[in-house]
């Protein structure tokens, strides 16, 4: 890991819609090795900020630094910059056109960071870590959801990130996927990958996360790890929120 | 299988003729003939062999010179033309000696007068050359006497539909026959033969039109074997052997003629035989479809690809633009072309390509090339965009995330999939184009179609010429249709 004090950092961050502010003065840094969970109503701006980190909604304002440096505003800059930070979709978004193994290989070749045939092995490495060596050569409709995921994730492992942001991973899942997908993320944490994780799934935020980060209307309310923010906040609308959820 | 061995054979005179082409040395063993055996009773195809008056003679000659004859078939507008650049040694095809043609070439002493015959439909009120004048459409053999009498005394105007030129003899006397001529001048000779074969519907009128003489034509060069040729007609005549030979020939001609005619009443098949026959082995024109079959595809081709070239091109830069707003310039540019390409008649662009853009290119193939490429490019660029924006964003995004470039989610992500939910619009669009290309004989290219054209403006039958047009292309768009269907099994394999 980094010698550095954060991975991220954000000053000030707002995203505009039109007729919204998706969100609304952030201030937020991670360190390396720690897993944030972002949690929060729906339409409270958790998606929103993330996608902001990795540039795939531009803010309107603020400053994001990356290892204590902005991102530059070039596109081969946030191309460059986007090979350093993975990203897990509620949706999966694996290249229905290409198998498995294709789909893991495609960014570390086509970067440039790994050769075709080192990408394969790792391709497969991982594969086998999560049980789907079998599976190299199918093609993503012909898997499970919880398997797609999985995939997901190790597609975005390949290329060796030094963050990963979860967009809500397991939203999309029937209730017995879910669980194989917090697994392999457990595992992640443990191994010390440094995450950022947007999601409902508040029982497993509360057992795994470091920290706990409460977002609404586009602001972060609160900060802190899971059991104060669960059991001893005392803001009116984190505890209703709470009260719901669990 | 008759008309296979007509195949077999026209295939064989074919062989002859080319090897005919190559023999350029008039020495050797070989005295080489050009004529055009359409022409009955001079020339005339018996069970396939070219027979006639001139062949007996140009035959009896050889036999002097102790040389092998060697018999070229050409249409009759271009024997003079084998003379002139020595690819025969004599030309014999009821040559009519004129000023013009002395030109170009030496004739013999006449071996037979000739005289132009009118023939006209039974109760015509054609009565003599006289009426000719009286706005009648006048039908007559290609580059033969009777159109340059015509032309120059009969119809001036040289645009006048009035007078048209026919390939044979048969097929003017033909076109008689159905009412779209009102009279035929024809050679002497065979204006009796088919006056006597169509005696039920056609009149040789008793006055000639004009009265000429044949001989034989040879290069200006030739002056040994002129004269040695003016010896062997001068024999014939004296020895009486020269009228035997017409008169054995006009026999034969005529039994040849009946021969076909009985067999016509009595069985369908040969009657599809014979028609089959004069449209697509007589005189090679089954060659007509081959050129044309090919051109259409080599059209067909080249303009699908330069299509899905130019369709993808405009496809990604606009969608680039709806997604990213970059190429501001270009994707207005592109707007421009499909609304330009959209908007008008293809037949239109292709002329306005042909005579104003390309206006020096010679090469028409490649001229309808670029026409149709850039008209169905328009096509294709709709179809692939559309197929780009059924991709779902997230696809877009998984790429982005993965630091992959615009340029390569495009390539690797978006693109295949894209190819893939539109291939069969594609396919559609693929289809349409090669039947569009039919539209090619605006600019007077040999397609397929216009192939079909020729042969029917030259044997006046629209059933089989069109039929076997209309097979070829629906051959065509099937066997594109089963590529497509592999390829898109091939494609579903993810599914």
């Amino acid at each position: 890991m980094s010698n550095e004090k954060f991975v991220f950092e954000v000053r000030d961050l707002a995203c505009e819609f039109p007729g919204v502010r998706a969100v609304d003065g952030v201030d937020f840094a991670i360190a390396p090795g720690e897993a944030v969970f972002v949690v929060g109503p729906s339409g409270s701006g958790k998606s929103t900020f993330l996608r902001c980190l990795n540039q795939l909604e531009k803010p309107s304002s603020g400053e994001i630094l990356f290892h204590n440096a902005p991102v530059g505003k070039s596109a081969a800059a946030i191309t460059k910059f986007r090979q350093q930070v993975g990203m897990v979709f509620q949706q999966f978004n694996l290249f229905p056109n290409m198998t498995i193994k294709q789909n893991i290989t495609l960014a570390p070749v086509k970067t440039g960071k790994l050769s075709a045939a080192a990408a394969d092995s790792k391709a497969m490495e991982l594969l086998e870590r999560i049980g789907l060596a079998d599976k190299a050569n199918a093609y993503p409709m012909q898997l499970s959801g919880g398997q797609k995921q999985r995939i997901a994730i190790v597609r975005a492992l390949a290329m060796n990130p030094e963050v990963l942001l979860f967009d809500e991973p397991t939203s999309a899942l029937d209730p017995e996927m879910v669980g194989e997908v917090l697994s392999l993320m457990k595992e992640l944490i443990k191994e010390g990958m440094t995450m950022i994780v947007v999601t409902h799934e508040i029982g497993f935020a509360c057992e795994c996360a470091h920290r706990m980060v409460f977002m609404d209307h586009g602001r972060i309310i609160a900060s802190d790890t899971p059991e104060n923010l669960v059991k001893n906040s005392t803001n009116p609308r984190i505890r209703e929120f709470f009260a719901k959820v669990l | 299988m008759k008309a296979k061995l007509f195949f077999l054979f026209s295939l064989l005179l074919l062989l002859c003729a080319l090897c005919g082409c190559g023999k350029e040395a008039k020495e050797g063993n070989t005295l080489t003939l050009v004529t055009s055996a359409h022409f009955p009773p001079y020339e005339f195809l018996d069970r396939q062999k070219i027979v006639g008056i001139d062949v007996d003679i140009i035959r009896y000659a050889a036999k002097k010179l102790g040389k092998e004859l060697v018999i070229i078939d050409t249409k009759f507008d271009s024997v003079i033309g084998h003379i002139v650049t020595g690819k025969a040694d004599v030309a014999a095809s009821g040559i009519t000696v004129t000023e013009e043609r002395k030109k170009r070439v030496s004739f013999t002493i006449p071996y037979s007068r000739a005289a132009q015959m009118i023939l006209v439909p039974r109760n015509s009120p054609i009565k003599g050359s006289e009426d000719l004048k009286k706005n009648k459409r006048i039908g007559c053999q290609s580059g033969t006497t009777a159109y340059d009498y015509l032309r120059q005394h009969i119809i001036t105007d040289k645009n006048s539909p009035l007078l048209q030129q026919f390939e044979t003899p048969a097929v003017a006397v033909k076109a008689l026959k159905i009412g779209k001529l009102d009279a035929v001048v024809l050679d002497e000779q065979p204006a009796v033969v088919l006056s006597k074969i169509n005696a039920a519907d056609v009149v040789m009128l008793p006055q000639p039109l004009t009265s000429e003489e044949y001989a034989i034509a040879l290069s200006k060069n030739a002056s040994e074997l002129r004269e040695f040729l003016n010896t062997v007609i001068a024999e014939l005549k004296k020895s009486g052997e020269l009228e035997k030979i017409v008169e054995s020939n006009t026999l034969l001609a005529q039994k040849v003629r009946e021969g076909k005619n009985k067999l016509r009443v009595f069985t369908f098949l040969q009657g599809f035989a014979d028609d089959f026959h004069s449209n697509f082995i007589a005189d090679n024109r089954w060659q007509y479809i081959w050129g044309g079959f090919l051109k259409t595809v080599e059209i067909s081709f080249f303009a699908v690809m330069l299509g899905i070239v130019l369709g993808f091109m405009v496809a990604v830069i606009r969608s680039t633009y709806d997604r990213t707003g970059k190429l501001k310039f270009l994707s207005r540019l592109c707007s421009v072309y499909l609304t330009v390409i959209r908007g008008t008649p293809c037949v239109v662009q292709l002329l306005i390509i042909y005579f104003v853009i390309l206006k020096s290119c010679d090469n028409k193939v490649l001229v309808a090339c670029i026409a149709f490429g850039i008209n169905s490019g328009a096509y294709v660029a709709e179809i692939i965009r559309s197929g780009i924006m059924s991709i779902d964003k997230g696809q877009f995004e998984a790429g982005d995330a993965l630091g992959l470039t615009y340029w390569q989610t495009m390539i690797h992500v978006i693109l295949p999939q894209a190819f893939k939910n539109v291939l069969p619009a594609l396919g559609n669009e693929f289809i349409v184009l090669i039947k569009e290309t039919s539209i090619s004989g605006y600019i007077a290219l040999q397609d397929l179609t216009k192939a079909g054209d020729i042969i029917r403006s030259q044997t006046y039958d629209a059933f089989m010429p069109l039929m076997a047009v209309a097979a070829i292309y629906l051959a065509c768009v099937m066997f594109l249709t089963w590529l497509l269907g592999i390829l898109e099994r091939r494609l579903k394999r993810n599914e």
